[in-house]
């Protein structure tokens, strides 16, 4: 009986066993010249952030201005490194359908973008652990090219690099 | 004399007995809770759900759902994807966070940059993923090399309303590395 316990409890402990880690082993003995031990601890923590970003922006006639956020947290970047969240406009910040247009600007931290259709919003450098921006969208609504009824839209799209 | 000892003696062996029959409790009980632990407490794990977008796609949601006026949408990054070598399975974390519970589904595409056609291509497109799961073993359209690839996961929310509506979107640029 006490055999069969034994071998019993020798199968459960090698269950067990690859559940805890063992650190390595250094002996000391009293001839040693170094009575001094030394021990690494490791532990690795992977690149990694939430990026929120404004899902949707909906202009009416009584609306030209809509105020959104952007914000990144839980930012974990390796020394040096810096993250980065960019907006790209796919239609070069016109509200499309068909070949009609409607403009529309986009304000980051009330600054005016610059002439281009994408611009950084966001700079996060390693040791931060969040940034913001507020965007500011606006429109006049002037619809001289604006050729039909409907529906005009636009994507923007956030990339994040981390660099 | 002989007596006593033999009494001695059953009663070591019977407190020898009550020990090992407690440790192998005690043991049983420490396997039954680390089978009963998953590995990865941080998401719930999915393959996507049961719809793809499409023209005969139907929605169960509630109208519940549907009325949600949330404007954000959170969508999770990593700096490192690392990928085995030579095989179409591979382990990720396409994460679709819980804030966005009742309000986006998130579509995830991995693309690779590839020098011989000088652009990125789809290596991996994932259905719709609920908020609060997560993608983790994907198969990809074909095997990569050992190496290190520059890659973009393209994440495309959609609103949980009918017409399953794409908002904007978000592209995550990552180092893939193949091992």
């Amino acid at each position: 009986m006490k055999r069969l316990i034994s071998f019993l409890v020798c199968i459960l402990m090698i269950f067990i066993l690859p559940k805890y880690a063992v650190a390595e082993e250094e002996i000391i003995t009293q001839d040693s010249t170094d009575k001094s031990g030394q021990i690494s601890i490791d532990y690795s923590i992977d690149e990694s952030y939430t990026v929120i970003i404004p899902a949707n922006v909906t202009f009416t006639d009584e609306t030209t201005t809509v105020v959104g956020g952007l914000q990144v947290s839980d930012v974990m970047i390796k020394e040096g490194k810096t993250l980065k969240v960019n907006v790209t406009s796919l239609n070069n910040f016109k509200m499309i359908n068909g070949d009609g247009y409607i403009n529309y600007s986009l304000l980051v931290n009330s600054n005016e973008l610059p002439e281009t259709n994408s611009c950084d919003v966001i700079v996060v450098h390693a040791g931060e652990h969040s940034g913001w921006a507020v965007l500011n969208f606006v429109t006049e609504l002037d619809k001289e090219n604006a050729l039909y009824a409907g529906a005009y839209n636009d994507t923007l799209t956030f990339t994040v690099s981390i660099d | 004399m002989n007596c006593k000892c033999e009494t001695e003696r059953e009663g070591k062996r019977k407190k020898w007995f009550i020990f090992l029959l407690l440790l192998f409790l005690i043991l049983l009980i420490l396997v039954i809770i680390r089978i009963k632990t998953p590995d990865n407490l941080s998401h719930n794990i999915t393959n996507g759900i049961g719809f793809i977008l499409g023209p005969n796609t139907t929605d169960n949601s509630s109208s519940d759902d549907t009325a949600a006026e949330q404007e954000n949408v959170a969508i999770f990054g990593h700096g490192v994807i690392k990928i085995q070598a030579d095989e179409k399975e591979a382990e990720v974390d396409f994460y679709n966070p819980k804030e966005n519970k009742g309000k986006y589904y998130l579509k995830f595409e991995l693309k690779i940059y590839n020098d011989s056609i000088k652009n990125y291509e789809t290596i991996y497109t994932s259905t719709l993923v609920e908020p609060g799961k997560c993608v983790k073993k994907v198969m990809l359209t074909h095997k990569l090399k050992k190496g290190i690839y520059r890659a973009v996961v393209h994440v495309q929310p959609y609103k949980m309303d009918e017409d399953k509506t794409l908002t904007n979107n978000a592209d995550m640029r990552v180092k893939v590395i193949v091992e």
